[in-house]
């Protein structure tokens, strides 16, 4: 991962008209916000049409970001989240209009399932998911994640030790059945 | 990733540490930007529920779907004869 001042500089060169600033971009901040979005909608061709939506957005609105203001990659997975939660409204309403020709859904787990950290992680409440993974697998602070969501801190903090406390909840129950199972 | 620092949320969840870490992402090879193309495979190639798929199930709803299609054409047929005639 390249460090704040270098993405910023990027982006600075970018700005002034260097295509290629873009694509070391594109090569540095492509995986982690394909493991972000991946995580949480478990979907890989939307991961992958999301990280496509969010360079040609970041190209559109280049003028837009400054130095100094927010860090690059906050930037970044801010214009992806929204740009997820647009696509989710719009699937929504699809769900409603034509439910029948939607793509398959995985079938819903049972209770007395083996649960993975996967499927726990996708049983959570959506705003507590995207705090946890953007908080445990991307090192985000409270208040850069409070900039992507566009929440106060207080109530990251909260949402964050809630989804620690549900997740816990789902690894014990995996771990009682799967000592159960031996016997 | 280092979860050790003071105000680390997950610096006591060593168990639930190691199954966060144990869930890693493969991440396929794609471009900056799809083609049309893309965009169309992609849609066209998605998996969908089938919309008959609970009418074929039960045995009338069978009946029904083989059947339909022939009375509507019959009745096409018939409405058309006597229109010309």
């Amino acid at each position: 991962m390249i460090s704040t001042e270098r993405a910023d500089d990027y982006m600075i060169s970018y700005q002034q008209g260097d295509i290629s600033a873009l694509g070391i971009l594109y090569e540095h901040y492509r995986e982690p916000l394909y493991a972000f979005l991946f995580r949480y909608t478990q979907d890989e061709q939307l991961s992958i049409d999301l990280v496509q939506d969010t360079f040609i957005k970041l190209q559109k609105s280049r003028s837009f970001y400054t130095v100094g203001r927010v860090q690059f990659k906050t930037y970044l997975f801010q214009i992806a989240y929204n740009s997820m939660l647009t696509k989710q409204k719009k699937k929504q309403l699809w769900v409603k209009l034509l439910p029948k020709l939607l793509p398959t859904a995985p079938p819903p787990v049972s209770v007395t399932d083996k649960i993975s950290i996967r499927v726990a992680i996708s049983l959570l409440e959506e705003k507590q998911r995207a705090v946890i993974l953007l908080s445990y697998y991307h090192d985000l602070s409270s208040k850069e994640i409070a900039d992507i969501l566009q929440i106060p801190v207080g109530t990251v903090k909260s949402r964050l030790h809630t989804a620690i406390k549900q997740l816990k909840k789902q690894v014990c129950k995996e771990d009682f059945h799967g000592s159960f199972n031996e016997f | 990733m280092d979860h050790s620092t003071n105000s680390d949320p997950f610096q006591e969840e060593k168990e639930l540490q190691l199954h966060l870490d144990s869930y890693q992402v493969e991440v396929p090879d794609f471009p900056m930007q799809a083609t049309w193309s893309d965009r169309l495979a992609s849609f066209l190639f998605t998996p969908t529920t089938n919309p008959f798929g609970e009418l074929v199930v039960s045995s009338q709803g069978a009946v029904l779907f083989y059947i339909a299609p022939l009375v509507f054409a019959l009745a096409v047929t018939i409405l058309s004869y006597a229109l010309l005639s």
